[in-house]
């Protein structure tokens, strides 16, 4: 490669990094508002937490799993949304071809442009972790966050990679967000929900939360009975190489999946 | 400095670029002109490394666009024709995104960014929100932002498109004053004339072939067109006539009485024109201004063109 290495933080992280704080300036025309209404917020945030810590009584700490659960729903549903919006906003806004015709890796071009989409959310499940951290059970806690931390994190990158292959394919970022969510819901709720009513017809134990979530396993549990832990455990393990295995992929041939899109040309107004 | 050999672009069974040949040397400006549709964009999104070449190769600084695009894209400066700005970023740090993007060293970068502001007269604006900027000044700073890294070449797509009449004038002075920075430019247009008074060379492009190419003057020998000169006389104008008509490469005098002006159709060289009004001022006819009407370069594109699109 003839460019200089890569060197420092990747500039689309610091640009969105910019964007980002500068999202501030939404709240109001004065920085005097703007501060009042970030310090309510955060205000608001403190007394809430503060009123959980007293709400969940111990008895009540069961109800990890189902905030856990929830959560992870609402997530799961918005990364791909939110990865498949990357370059296909880009192309919308008209940004991408200035963007691509600059001599960034495709390393630095997907990673930066997936950090910098992800600062809102990844803030957010950043604020949500205190009350799921106090809800937890103290028995379960490290069975409990052992599943979660081993299951969600691949899935997570799964369903990045998927996001931004429709993101490179697809030319509207509307479009684009709807395929891939569409996707994301059809294989990794709809078909393991469907299974799971059928393993649960066919007599067969109760679905575990992990064969809901975890499509590999519960596509295995179809085919015989498999739902020894030993087993399910090489659900997670699967799925994280396949995701990264999948994410290597897309980095490094990203640029033949987005470059050479055929690109619409919007006609000038003048003649 | 910038070689299309059989460049070639097809979308199914539409050729947009058919086998163009080209070469540009160094510090040649290169108008690439065609009507809508003719592939001027197409030809400058293969060379900007955004688009495959169906066929064919582009050499920029002799490196391939097809085998080392990622070689290209440090060398050229691409200006598409339609663009967007990101909302939330200021001017200065638009241009130190690129900056950066295009590896220059955080030292460097913000007496950089003060150089192609000033450059491109945007110093003013420099703390304002991109998004806020006029069409023009958007223009300009997507200008700028080509000249960051100092590319050799700079690949224009009509970038005076959309622009009001003032707003051209200034991109045209921008240009000239790129000129002299002794850079390789292509640019593109659907109008001749606006180009043809800066640009070295011509290439006019219809259906994806390039049907003519060379210097305007040289196009103009090539098809055998005739120059219209414009006179403006204040007195001596009933003369004009007689003394014209002499002339073996006049073709046609018409002259407007009214007007106390007269035109002058003749199939000769530039340099002819002094010839012609040499005989006339000897001859007492006061001409107090002579100039090539734009329009004849439309007729020249109207007549080297067909209307055909790819
Ligand atoms: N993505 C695409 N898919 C199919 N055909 C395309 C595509 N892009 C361009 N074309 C076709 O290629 C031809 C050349 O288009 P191009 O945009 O290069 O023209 P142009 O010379 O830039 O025109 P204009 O002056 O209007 O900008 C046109 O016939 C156009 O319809
Ligand atoms: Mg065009």
């Amino acid at each position: 490669m003839a460019n200089a290495r890569p060197r420092g933080v990747n500039p689309l992280l610091v640009h969105s990094l910019r964007q980002f704080m500068r999202a501030r300036r939404k709240l109001g025309q004065r920085p005097l508002g703007q501060w009042i209404i970030l310090l309510s917020a955060a205000a608001a945030y403190l007394v809430s937490l503060a009123s959980w810590w007293h709400l969940v009584r111990p008895a009540d700490k069961g109800a990890f799993s189902t905030v856990v659960i929830c959560m992870m729903i609402g997530l799961g549903l918005m990364v791909p949304g939110l990865s498949a919006g990357v370059f296909a906003q880009e192309r919308q806004n008209g940004t991408l071809d200035l963007l691509l015709t600059c001599p960034l890796t495709n390393r630095e071009l997907v990673r930066g442009k997936l950090l910098g989409q992800f600062l809102g959310p990844l803030t957010i499940v950043g604020l949500a972790l205190p009350f799921l951290i106090l809800a937890t059970p103290a028995a379960d806690a490290a069975m409990l966050w052992g599943a979660t931390l081993s299951t969600v994190p691949p899935l997570i990158l799964a369903l990045v990679c998927l996001g931004v292959y429709c993101s490179a394919r697809v030319r509207s970022a509307a479009g684009a967000r709807a395929v891939a969510t569409g996707v994301a819901l059809t294989f990794g709720l709809l078909l393991p929900m469907l299974d799971a009513a059928f393993c649960e017809l066919s007599h067969h134990s109760e679905p575990t939360w992990s064969q809901i979530f975890c499509p590999c396993v519960s596509y295995l549990g179809l085919v015989g009975e498999i739902t020894e832990p030993g087993l399910s455990a090489l659900g997670p393990i699967f799925l994280l190489v396949g995701a990264v295995w999948c994410f290597a992929r897309l980095e490094l041939g990203f640029d033949r999946l987005v470059r050479n899109t055929e690109y619409s040309p919007r006609r000038s107004a003048d003649a | 400095m910038l070689d299309l050999v059989n460049l070639t672009k097809r979308y199914h069974d539409l050729t947009a670029v058919d086998h163009l040949n080209l070469h540009l040397a160094p510090g040649e400006i290169f108008g690439f002109i065609g009507p809508n549709g003719a592939g001027k964009t197409t030809t400058i999104k293969m060379l900007a490394t955004l688009l495959r070449p169906t066929e064919g190769d582009a050499l920029v600084d002799g490196v391939s666009v097809v085998a080392k695009p990622e070689q290209v894209r440090s060398l050229i400066g691409y200006m598409p024709d339609n663009f967007g700005v990101y909302d939330d970023v200021k001017v200065w740090e638009y241009l130190d995104f690129f900056a950066s993007a295009y590896r220059i060293p955080r030292e460097q970068r913000s007496s950089l960014i003060g150089d192609v502001l000033a450059l491109t007269d945007l110093r003013i604006k420099r703390d304002a929100f991109v998004e806020e900027l006029s069409r023009g000044m958007k223009q300009r700073l997507c200008l700028a932002k080509t000249l960051l890294h100092d590319p050799p070449l700079l690949l224009l797509d009509e970038p005076a498109s959309g622009l009001d009449p003032r707003a051209r004038i200034e991109m045209r002075e921008l240009l000239k004053q790129l000129r002299r920075t002794g850079k390789t430019i292509l640019i593109s247009s659907h109008i001749l004339s606006e180009l043809a008074d800066f640009c070295t060379t011509v290439g006019i492009i219809e259906a994806g072939r390039l049907v003519a190419s060379g210097s305007v003057e040289e196009i103009i020998q090539q098809t055998g067109l005739t120059r219209t000169l414009e006179l403006r006389i204040t007195a001596g104008l009933e003369r004009v006539e007689t003394v014209l008509r002499e002339v073996e490469m006049v073709r046609d005098v018409v002259v407007d009485a009214d007007a106390g002006t007269c035109a002058v159709s003749f199939a000769g060289e530039l340099d002819d024109v002094a010839d012609l009004l040499k005989m006339l001022l000897d001859d007492g006819v006061r001409v107090v201004q002579a100039m090539e009407s734009a329009s004849d370069l439309e007729g020249l594109f109207m007549r080297v063109t067909r209307g055909q699109v790819a």
